[in-house]
């Protein structure tokens, strides 16, 4: 099986300064009226010369104000400049919130950078500006912009309009079919429908969904969080936005997608691994010599211990022969002095009497001799035999003390001889009847293997049940409310009361509490004790697998991947394939592992919920829905003009299957055979600038600029309707 | 016609001197720098503008757009939200994303299969809560 690919999350990096200032503001653009196009999304920025035929500058929309502490200066960068120091990187804030402009403080310094950067060097801007807004922007937004443009920098006139109506007429939407279609927006922070018709965007039947590039960012970010929640490093923002952008894409049949994932067979085909960067451990190498002086040391502590032992062990052996010639020679002396002298020598030298002394000779003798075998390296097997029962049939009374105390020891050690003879029969006994048993299981499997399989079968499957039983048992147990906890409670409150149940009562038909006189009653202990029952366990769990590697040999059918341990092991389940892919099989020491995700059910489900709101728990209609109601707000014939156009624009719509999405919900909303078609912008991003680049050179659109005379007269929320943007309220 | 812009250059003390002058030097040793607007020089803005330091946020903005009352088929900002969806909702596993044809009574989890169930049961309360709050279902006590 190949490695599977492995993606990896690029930081991006952005020259310092991202922008420098144009030179050829002088030459080119001075006393010229050419108009400025500012598209000013929530994501990025767009602005530059109409007449150019791209925009000169795109730039994040952010501001950063902070100090930069390596020459000590309050900064205030804008853009891509802002992420170049991380200071201002964290610093970095939007004017907008939501898709409307409320900070007008940043967009102040925005449209400096934006002129500053264009190489404006006069005292005011000479020139006319066309400008982007929200749809339905809410008044004070523009009443504060128009302020800010014609007070602060003097603009002559400004033109607002909606972006992707400006997309629209980029791509020649206002000319096909009497300009009558279906504008689908997919923004930063939300995406909207725009119907249109006879060329003009129809503000009333607009309808905007909650959902855009940010909504989704924030999305995956939450839902690795929730996946992975003891994953090393922090997600940020950015990074979840990478995944977003290159590993996301639209179901075609979500549905379809989910069993896709499910199933582990095409699994691999969804599934995307993600490194996370990390630093491997520094893991100290060391050489061969070191290696070998280490192992030369180990080996000169083990020699030099083995020697010690031997040279401990030949004292003992040696002191032990010095007592036992000595103890040997007090013994013969015993032939030699007098009975009393004697006598006197053994309590002086320790010992008790003469059996005392006889016996530690005899252990002397022994402890050398194994001494001697060891030595000798001769295995000696300890051969006991039968003790001495001379005393043992005596009865009490016609013994002496002596005689009492040594029939008492003969009994003892008969006693011991008989149990260990016992218990060597019993051994034996049990070791044939295994043998005879797995004789006759042989014979059964020779003699109708089908049938001998389907017993072991059976066998086994009625050890897993009690397995699971007793795991349910306990799991019941440790919950508090339930039926087997109560009876346990019973039985002890049973067992601790002064009156029993009237039950075991009649049962007795007596007067005193004979609880314990039998075996049985002392059960009751082990079923209340909660103490596990590990080693029943482990017995089953051998009984288990001695029959597993029974059917494993001679059933074909059952394979490996059927054991017990194999379908109850916790890499074999569905939320660690998820997790941790099915292939290399996780190893929980790989600090590389540790770091990396994978994206499977993720990947359709970000794009997913602009079908479906509901993912996410926003209540509002899918994408889907909203478009057939707004196709139904047209009568018939219209309907049919404007469903030939469906237009598609906007950075989010640039995720891989939306469109082919966009024309399955038509074909699910329209009746048979009406004839629609789904057009994509032809650069989703730019289009918007260079649609109202367009319109600023088209002088038709020059009476719905909004003067600075009509500023002062009517105020800033004025604006002409011109069908490419909002109307006045 | 508007004034003369005022040079946003800083007044020409000998300290502020030898400090721009330490800067320049201090800005080409350590390579380019990013556009600093804090410093730079426009000459288009007009010095008179004195930018509004407060400033609301869209929530404060619908709140005073709302008491403007307007005809009805008007559109506005909040107007053309898109209204809930009168369609049945299909129900997603919460912690794996797969269908889920179970609700657990006890926590409110949707899952997919008795394998997460079991998952489900060993989960601690704001664990729970975080899962639920992915669809903006979570406890929100004010």
């Amino acid at each position: 099986m190949s490695e599977p690919p492995i993606y990896t999350l690029d930081e991006k990096e952005y020259d310092t300064p991202y922008y420098s200032i144009r030179t050829d503001y002088e030459d080119s653009f001075s006393n010229t009226k050419t108009p400025i196009v500012i598209d000013n999304g929530s994501y990025q920025c767009r602005a530059g010369w109409a007449t150019e035929k791209n925009p000169a500058l795109i730039f994040d929309n952010v501001v950063s104000r902070y100090k930069d502490r390596k020459i000590n200066l309050n900064m205030i960068s804008v853009g891509m400049d802002a992420y170049a120091d991380p200071a201002g990187r964290s610093n970095a804030r939007s004017p907008f919130d939501g898709n409307v402009v409320c900070d007008f403080d940043r967009m102040e310094t925005i449209l400096d950078y934006i002129f500053t950067t264009l190489g404006i060097n006069t005292s005011s801007i000479d020139h006319p500006l066309v400008m982007t807004e929200a749809v339905c922007v809410p008044q004070y937004s523009r009443k504060h912009m128009d302020e800010l443009l014609f007070e602060c920098y003097n603009v002559p006139s400004v033109m607002f309009g909606i972006d992707s109506l400006f997309g629209y007429y980029a791509n020649g939407g206002l000319h096909d079919d009497d300009g009558s279609g279906v504008v689908i927006s997919a923004g930063h922070t939300a995406t909207h429908i725009i119907p249109t018709l006879h060329g003009k965007g129809l503000l009333e039947r607009t309808k905007r969904l909650s959902y855009g590039g940010t909504q989704a960012t924030d999305y995956m970010l939450k839902l690795m969080q929730l996946k992975y929640p003891t994953f090393p490093t922090k997600m940020t923002n950015s990074q979840a936005q990478e995944l977003v952008h290159n590993h996301v894409h639209i179901a075609d049949d979500y549905q379809e997608g989910l069993k896709m994932i499910e199933n582990r067979d095409t699994f691999d085909n969804v599934d995307r691994i993600i490194q996370f960067p990390y630093t491997a451990p520094v893991i100290e190498e060391k050489t061969e010599e070191e290696l070998a002086r280490q192992a030369a040391k180990k080996e000169e502590n083990a020699r030099r211990l083995r020697e010690a032992a031997a040279k401990s062990r030949l004292e003992k052996l040696v002191k032990r022969e010095e007592e036992y010639e000595a103890f040997t020679e007090l013994k013969n002396a015993k032939a030699i002095s007098t009975k009393k002298d004697w006598i006197a020598r053994l309590k002086a030298t320790g010992f008790k009497d003469e059996a005392d002394l006889d016996d530690t000779i005899k252990q002397l003798d022994s402890a050398i001799q194994r001494a001697r075998n060891k030595e000798l390296g001769i295995d000696e097997h300890e051969e006991k035999e039968p003790p001495i029962t001379t005393l043992v049939d005596i009865p009490d009374d016609q013994l002496n003390e002596a005689e009492k105390k040594e029939k008492r020891k003969q009994k003892l050690m008969k006693a011991n001889y008989d149990a260990r003879q016992r218990a060597k029969k019993a051994k034996e006994e049990a070791k044939a009847r295994e043998e005879e048993q797995e004789r006759l299981e042989e014979e059964n499997r020779l003699r109708d293997p089908e049938k001998w399989v389907a017993e072991v079968k059976e066998k086994r499957q009625a050890v897993v049940d009690r397995i699971k039983q007793r795991k349910r048992l306990t799991m019941e147990l440790s919950d508090r409310r339930s039926r087997a906890s109560q009876l346990r409670m019973r039985s002890i409150a049973n067992l601790a009361s002064d009156t029993p149940s009237p039950k075991r009562q009649r049962r007795r038909k007596e007067e005193e509490d004979t609880f314990g006189a039998d075996d049985e009653d002392w059960m009751i202990y082990r079923e209340i004790s909660r103490e596990d029952e590990s080693d029943e366990e482990e017995e089953d769990l051998s009984i288990l697998n001695h029959y597993e590697s029974l059917l494993l040999q001679y059933d074909p059918d059952f394979l490996p991947e059927h054991a017990y341990e194999a379908t109850s092991s916790p890499t074999n389940t569905l939320m660690h394939m998820l997790a941790r892919g099915k292939y290399p099989p996780y190893d929980p020491t790989d600090i590389g592992q540790m770091h990396q995700l994978h994206v499977n059910v993720e990947r359709i489900r970000v794009g997913e919920v602009l079908f479906q709101p509901s993912i996410i728990g926003l209540d509002q209609a899918g994408l889907t829905e909203t478009m057939n109601d707004i196709i139904r707000t047209f009568n018939p014939e219209e309907r049919k003009q404007a469903v030939k156009t469906v237009f598609i624009t906007g950075g989010f719509s640039s995720l891989p299957g939306f469109s082919s999405r966009i024309s399955s919900s038509l074909q699910e909303i329209l009746p048979v055979g009406t004839l629609y078609s789904v057009k994509r912008a032809a650069n989703p991003l730019l289009d918007a600038w260079r649609g109202a680049a367009m319109v600023a050179q088209n002088a038709h659109y020059n009476q719905y600029a909004i003067t600075k005379k009509e500023y002062e007269e009517f105020g800033g929320e004025y604006i002409k309707a011109h069908g490419l943007g909002n109307a006045f309220r | 016609a508007p004034k003369k812009s005022s040079s946003k250059k800083s007044n020409n003390s000998p300290i502020t001197k030898a400090k721009q002058q330490s800067n320049v030097v201090e800005e080409e040793l350590l390579g380019p720098s990013p556009l600093n607007l804090s410093t730079i020089h426009k000459p288009f803005k007009n010095s008179n503008y004195k930018t509004p330091k407060k400033s609301k946020n869209l929530k404060q903005i619908l709140a005073a757009e709302r008491t403007q009352e307007l005809a009805l088929d008007v559109p506005t900002y909040q107007n053309i939200e898109c209204p809930p969806s009168v369609l049945p909702q299909k129900k997603y596993c919460d912690v794996t994303g797969l269908e889920a044809k179970y609700t657990d009574p006890k926590t409110g989890l949707r899952y997919h299969n008795s394998e997460i169930y079991q998952f489900i049961r060993t989960l601690s309360v704001p664990n729970v809560q975080a899962y639920l709050a992915s669809r903006n279902a979570a406890v929100v006590l004010k």
